[in-house]
């Protein structure tokens, strides 16, 4: 079976962030959730300044600490080596964001996409609201992608956590993840480390790569290559 | 972007309330076993608090979850690779052997082997349940929490706040539940051969306090992850964290005791005294636990 | 990996199946929390972002009646199917929570920003009816000039509203935005080369970038190709950015010079003298000594006899008035940054010439005297014979998209006499000449409508309509807008939000939103192509909507009919027609639609011969989104630029001819002009690229630091701030946060002043002050405070504001401390170069 990894080229990336605005888009992720995120890191004192952007999103690691944390098996790795969540099985203990070393686990401590359930008209009978807009679409969120909901939950319920699912549901349709999709410089590739002639083989082999903290054992599958 | 911890004050509870019942359930085992007559009344309410303690923790620990209802999933669902997994089994074991053992306790049925069986087990799990404290957090890998020191430390913590809280029933004369048998015993027994609470007090607090001082000084002598990790904690509590956990809550107890003990070796700390330093151990054993988990929590630099 | 959809479905039940079963989970709650997982199938459509001036054709994704997701058109040739990060937020934008639903009168007669016009829903009959009242008045009156139409971003149906609704109806004030945008950029192309329009870069071929204040991988023109195509800049190309501040393309730049705002003259004309003393102009372009032996030496002049040029005219004139002088030591002084980055940066562009652009943008030219720093940029170009050339910058095919049909016979007796009257906005008085396309007074001087408002010069405003537009927020100086919009008797404004200008209007029309629910289309470039696009209405709007530019002005019409006034809806009726069918417009939707169709024919009509994409009908052409012209040809302006002299002129005759002309209006000479416009220069100085002092507001001892603002990677236009994803990813702005408005800083300034990050902090200017947030940042420059623009919504709805009821903005609007000054060559609004200084203390 294929083992998914990301590889993201620093040099390409030009930290625009839409791979975070999109990612939130395609998976219906509530505000405050970040399931695609960024780091960024100013460094050197006028005029020798450097400004660095780096993308963040689940690591999908092979060694997965959270995967390890979590006590029912929701947080399992699936048959091609991507980290996934059974919506159904986590109770919400939060073992796995602790064990994440890269904090891209989110927890719902609220129902979800209050934002859309807010009644109040800055003008009343004048303006719409959240929940206006939303009912009259007949949807929690007026964008809602139901295609989110093919293979994890459309919308994540209170009391569960959340976290990137490498689309899994675009992988199943034979479709790149969204953020490499919406990625406007090209700078994410997506594609399996068992292919040695793919794409994801030949850039690391061309430019070789960094992880996020490779100490930690997780061994992460999101490859950085080159420098911002 | 706001950084909220994941886990708030309730999984403190949890361990500190847990930790309390465990210490209490074996200290009250080992007076039971020391002194069986003598000790008894306290044994008994300790075997009473001990299944309470745990399950307040418990408590708090399900109003924690997200989806509590689900918490019994821990069990068909078990993950061997996952102390919180292991945790669940503890903790529910304990309950069960405590729960019994409280009961042959009140029935006044002591002396069978179901009893020291009973025992035996509840000694190995409330052992187990101290240990998944600190394993628990050792496992998650940050940087605060790693290493096998957490686990001798929030032990120890709760044996301390295990034997304090005996004390102050002891001083304050509590007799709740007590079979009537149980309290003739204890006002006839002899005053010769005494357990000595006062020395148990000194050995605990010294030895956590040598703990606690050698995790934060290897702390501060390990990789940046971990001495960043340190530093915040220190910035966030530092003024509670010395003046709480290691003043208050060791400090002062160890040389509380220490003074009694200069006095006469085998003399127990007056009233007041005992009373005092026993708050102040509590106090102190749960502002450690507090600290420890919230700054452990502190968001995580990313470096490549 | 490769599952079938069908056996994937199914996989994914028996999955779920097993889950439901084993978590003992009761099978009715899975049901309840379950969602609707039938595969649903979407549809992308056709359309175009204007989030900025980029102007990418797009398209959308629209399953069920609803536009879930967003991307490039892969059609179209210049972005390469890519968007930038501001379009997603389009879909937040169409389903603003704030939306305006429906047309709303003012029930409070009171206008002010503490007035809460009190406004009630009221029916699209009853709003025209009352438009429609005041507009018959002025004309019985016979002073229908009094009407003006103030027009914001546009498409190009436009000129339905913009021109012939306000003709016909009498007025000559169509006034648009244009001048608080960058007209002073194009001040600069058009003085050289006869252009006045934005330039297409070639990057793809490109080795060397100079970048006056543009920031192309997040803001500016062609943001999407720009991103897609900038690994390969960087790999291929040196990347200099000029800009106080360690933007988003300096942060990845080989160099930052980062230039005291206002000051970029004096790097432009300090590179142009390192390149003519090291000898490294193009001589193909620019000619040579006649005996090939330099003399162009530092502080002497040269006989303009020992020099022969080939397509550019003028350069020993240059040397001689300004360069000569112009060392990289003396630049240094001024701009702030070493002599030696300055000879490294002349020497790598000229090297790299002729594929080498200097790219200006409205950074380093709207600025109080920054026409002859446009000039002195763009200049480069010439220098190093990259205009019009390989790698270099470029002008643009052509669109052959159609105009509206004459209204000439419409226009009766009042319309024609209203509208001979002097356009309202000052244009052409002596201190705005506005010299668009070297015409007097050719150009717009948007931010001065305000005063010519209020001081009722050259006439009084009795009634105004504003669409897709936000003066009283966008334009610096907002307090006189805020004061104009007050006093201004009868006001409209269409729009998607209650913005800042809707507190003022006295009728609310809610406007479709031009990405999703609107028919037009417009025109832009990119990658050295030229493109139409479309925008179609591909969801039902959700509110009581019309579209700004086609649908109101058929309203308006229709009643004016039916009030005695018949021409302007005669004029609807009879001149669009379908092209397709022939058949006249019924309703405001078919007129929209018709007018699209006529003005896009042809390209869309494949028996019109055109240089580009040849696409099968109109059907066609919405399917597609977007017509491609063929690829600009180089060099194809070497001949002749279009300017007085036919070559690209370091010495503007071009611009004389303007100045005299100007001048002669109004019986004076160039040098009186100079002083009224508040330029230095004098005698012949005024006619070519040179360097002037910046021209601030406030004195330093009182205001220490020099105040800049720049834009957002996620602003689309200030219209995106009332958006959540605007406001939570607001730190991809290099020194910004999430969900605040930052003021960025030098920690060594702000140790000065005692100021940390986070700090509450006011700033003020010598015309108002403004709260936000302190952050220090290395990425600014020391005695600079740098800010975006954006934030600091008072109104336009929940988010943006941080209490709308109360009218607290989220952080300050920039505009609320930048005076309302101008680059008054080309009337364009200066909000840039460090217009004003402030003072900052601890609120
Ligand atoms: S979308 Fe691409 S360019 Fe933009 S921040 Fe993400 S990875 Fe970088
Ligand atoms: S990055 Fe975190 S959440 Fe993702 S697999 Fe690794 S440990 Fe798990
Ligand atoms: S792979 Fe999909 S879920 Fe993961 S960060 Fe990218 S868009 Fe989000």
């Amino acid at each position: 079976m294929a083992r998914y990894a990301m590889v993201i080229d620093l040099h390409k990336c030009v930290g625009c962030g839409a791979c975070d605005i999109t990612c939130k888009n395609e998976n219906n992720v509530d505000r405050g959730i970040f399931w695609a995120h960024h780091f960024t890191r100013t460094t050197g004192v006028f005029p020798n300044v450097k400004y660095e952007h780096v993308p963040t999103m689940c690591n999908h690691c092979n060694n997965a600490a959270c995967v390890k944390a979590c006590p029912t098996k929701a947080m399992y790795k699936d048959d091609k080596r991507l980290t996934l969540h059974d919506p159904k099985k986590c109770i919400g203990c939060k073992s796995c964001m602790q064990a994440c070393p890269y904090d891209v686990i989110s927890f719902n401590s609220k129902e979800p996409h209050g934002f859309w359930r807010d009644a109040n008209s800055v003008i009343p009978d004048g303006t719409a609201s959240g929940k206006e807009t939303a009912e009259k679409l007949g949807q929690k969120i007026p964008y809602y992608n139901p295609e989110r909901a093919t293979t994890y939950a459309g919308i994540r319920p209170k009391g569960i956590v959340e976290k990137c699912t490498f689309c899994d549901h675009r992988l199943a349709k034979g479709e790149e993840p969204y953020c490499v999709f919406s990625c406007p410089a090209g700078a994410r590739t997506a594609g399996d480390l068992d292919n040695p002639t793919g794409q994801v083989n030949l850039l690391l082999a061309k430019y070789g790569h960094k992880q996020l903290k490779p100490h930690v054992g997780t061994e992460p599958k999101v490859y950085y290559i080159r420098y911002y | 972007m706001e950084w909220h911890a994941p886990w708030d004050i309730r999984i403190a509870m949890d361990l500190f309330l847990g930790g309390l019942g465990v210490g209490v359930f074996l200290i009250a085992v080992l007076l039971n076993v020391y002194d069986k007559e003598r000790n008894s009344k306290l044994s008994v309410m300790g075997s009473y608090l001990a299944p309470l303690l745990v399950g307040g923790g418990v408590l708090f620990l399900l109003s924690e979850l997200g989806r509590p209802e689900r918490f019994l999933s821990t069990l068909y669902n078990f993950n061997p690779q996952s102390v919180t997994s292991w945790g669940g089994l503890f903790q529910i074991g304990f309950m069960v052997i405590a729960l019994i053992y409280a009961w042959q306790n009140f029935k006044g049925k002591t002396n069978g082997s179901t009893f020291r069986t009973l025992q035996g087990l509840g000694v190995l799990f409330a052992i187990l349940v101290g240990v998944y404290h600190g394993l628990l957090l050792a496992s998650l890998g940050r940087p605060l929490w790693a290493g096998g020191m957490i686990i001798a430390l929030f032990l120890g913590s709760s044996l301390f706040g295990g034997m304090s809280l005996l004390v102050i029933l002891r001083e304050l004369g509590i007799s709740i539940g007590v079979p009537a048998q149980v309290r003739s015993e204890a006002a006839a027994a002899s005053s010769d051969k005494e357990f000595n609470f006062t020395m148990l007090f000194f050995t605990i607090s010294a030895v956590e306090l040598v703990l606690v001082l050698g995790w934060q000084f290897a702390l501060y002598r390990s990789s940046a992850d971990t001495l960043a990790a340190v530093n915040s904690m220190m910035e966030s509590y530092g003024g509670l964290w010395i003046g709480i956990v290691i003043i208050a809550g060791l400090l002062i107890p160890l040389l509380g005791s220490l003074l009694t003990l200069v006095k006469d070796k085998s003399s127990e700390m007056s009233k007041g005294m005992a009373l005092t330093l026993s708050a102040l151990v509590l106090v102190g054993s749960f502002a450690f636990k507090h600290i420890v988990i919230m700054a452990g929590q502190g968001a995580l630099p990313l470096i490549f | 990996m490769k599952m079938t959809r069908r056996g994937f479905l199914q996989a994914t039940a028996a999955t779920g199946l097993l889950v439901t079963v084993g978590t003992g989970v009761p099978a009715l709650k899975a049901l309840a929390e379950g969602e609707n997982t039938a595969p649903i199938e979407g549809k992308w459509l056709s359309t175009t972002c204007q989030g900025c001036t980029s102007w990418c054709a797009a398209r959308a994704y629209v399953v069920d009646g609803r536009v879930i997701k967003v991307s490039g058109n892969p059609n179209s040739k210049s972005n390469n199917g890519k968007v930038c990060p501001r379009s997603h937020i389009a879909i937040q934008q169409m389903y603003d929570p704030d939306r305006v639903k429906v047309p709303m009168k003012r029930t409070n007669p009171k206008k002010g920003r503490n007035e809460d016009p009190k406004f009630v829903p009221i029916s699209w009959e009853e709003a025209i009816d009352t438009i429609t009242d005041k507009m018959m008045e002025l004309r019985n009156n016979h002073e229908p000039e009094k009407y003006v139409l103030m027009r914001g971003r546009y498409s190009y149906l436009r000129d339905i509203i913009y021109d012939a609704t306000t003709k016909v109806f009498g007025s000559p004030n169509g006034i648009s935005h244009s001048a608080i945008c960058a007209e002073a950029e194009k001040f600069g192309p058009y003085f050289t080369e006869a252009f006045w329009d934005y330039r297409d870069y070639d990057l793809d071929k490109t080795r060397y970038a100079l970048l006056w204040g543009a920031d192309p991988i997040a803001s500016n023109r062609q943001v999407p190709h720009a991103i897609n195509i900038w690994g390969k800049v960087l790999d291929q190309a040196t990347v200099v950015a000029i800009d106080p501040r360690l933007s988003a393309t300096a942060a990845k730049a080989n160099e930052w010079m980062p230039v005291i705002p206002g000051e970029d003259g004096a790097l432009a004309t300090a590179i142009a003298h390192v390149i003519l003393t090291e000898g490294l102009w193009n001589k193909e372009f620019v000619g040579d000594f006649n005996d090939g032996i330099n003399l162009f030496k530092e502080g002497e002049t040269v006989s303009e006899e020992s020099f022969t040029e080939n397509y550019s005219y003028g350069v020993v004139k240059w040397w001689n008035l300004e360069l000569k002088d112009r060392t990289p030591e003396w630049a240094a002084e001024k701009a702030g940054v070493p002599a030696e980055q300055i000879i490294r940066v002349a020497r790598g562009f000229a090297n790299a010439a002729p594929n080498a652009i200097s790219w200006l943008s409205p950074g380093a030219c709207m600025q109080v005297r920054g026409g002859y720093s446009a000039m002195a940029a763009h200049a480069l170009n010439g220098l190093v014979g990259a205009a019009d050339n390989v790698g270099g910058t470029l002008r643009g095919a052509k669109v052959p998209s159609g105009s509206i049909p004459s209204y000439d016979d419409y226009l009766d007796e009042i319309a024609k006499k209203g509208k001979k009257n002097k356009k309202i906005d000052q244009r052409g008085y002596k201190e705005f000449p506005a010299l668009k396309e070297g015409k007097s007074g050719g150009g717009v001087v948007t931010n001065n409508l305000a005063d010519a408002m209020l001081n009722k010069d050259p006439y009084e405003v009795k009634m105004a309509i504003a669409y897709w537009n936000n003066f009283a927020f966008s334009c610096s100086g907002t307090q006189r807008w805020e004061k104009a919009l007050e006093e201004l008797p009868f006001f409209v404004h269409i729009t998607t939000n209650p913005a800042e200008m809707t507190q003022y209007a006295d009728i609310v029309l809610p406007a479709a939103m031009h990405m999703f629910e609107k028919w037009a289309f417009v025109k832009s470039k990119a990658n050295k192509v030229a493109y139409a696009s479309i925008q179609q209405r591909m969801v039902e709007p959700l509110w009581d909507v019309r579209i700004d530019e086609s649908e109101v002005p058929w309203l308006i019409a229709e009643s004016l009919a039916k009030k005695g006034f018949p021409n302007l809806f005669n004029y609807f009726k009879t001149e669009f027609k379908d092209p397709e069918t022939g058949k006249a417009p019924t309703n405001s939707m078919e007129f929209t639609i018709y007018s699209t169709k006529m003005m896009t024919q042809n390209m869309w009509d494949p028996s019109k011969e055109k240089k580009g994409d040849s696409l099968n009908g109109w059907q066609d052409f919405v399917d597609k989104g977007v017509w491609n012209s063929a690829e600009y040809p180089y060099r194809k302006k070497w001949e002749d630029f279009g300017t007085k002299t036919k070559k690209f002129e370091f010495y503007s005759e071009t611009l004389k001819k303007a100045l005299e002309g100007h001048a002669e209006k109004h019986n004076t000479d160039v040098n009186d002009i100079m002083q009224t416009t508040k330029y230095l220069a004098r005698g012949e100085m005024a006619f070519i690229p040179h360097y002037e002092e910046p021209f601030r507001w406030g004195d330093s001892s009182e205001f220490p630091f020099v105040f800049f603002e720049h834009r957002s990677r996620l602003n689309r236009e200030a219209r995106s701030a009332n958006t959540l994803w605007y406001q939570e990813f607001k730190d991809v702005d290099p020194g910004d946060e999430a969900w605040d408005d930052v003021a960025k800083i030098n920690p060594a300034d702000a140790g000065k002043i005692g100021i940390k990050s986070g700090d509450t902090i006011k700033i003020t200017s010598p015309i108002g002050s403004i709260t936000c947030t302190a952050k220090l940042w290395e990425g600014v420059r020391p005695g600079t405070v740098g800010k975006c623009f954006g934030q600091g919504h008072w109104a336009y709805g929940k988010i943006a504001a941080l209490d709308y009821g109360k009218r607290t903005p989220r952080g300050g609007n920039n505009n609320e401390i930048l005076p309302a000054d101008y680059e008054r060559l080309s009337g364009s609004t200066a909000r840039h170069g460090g217009v004003t200084r402030v003072k900052i203390e601890k609120a």
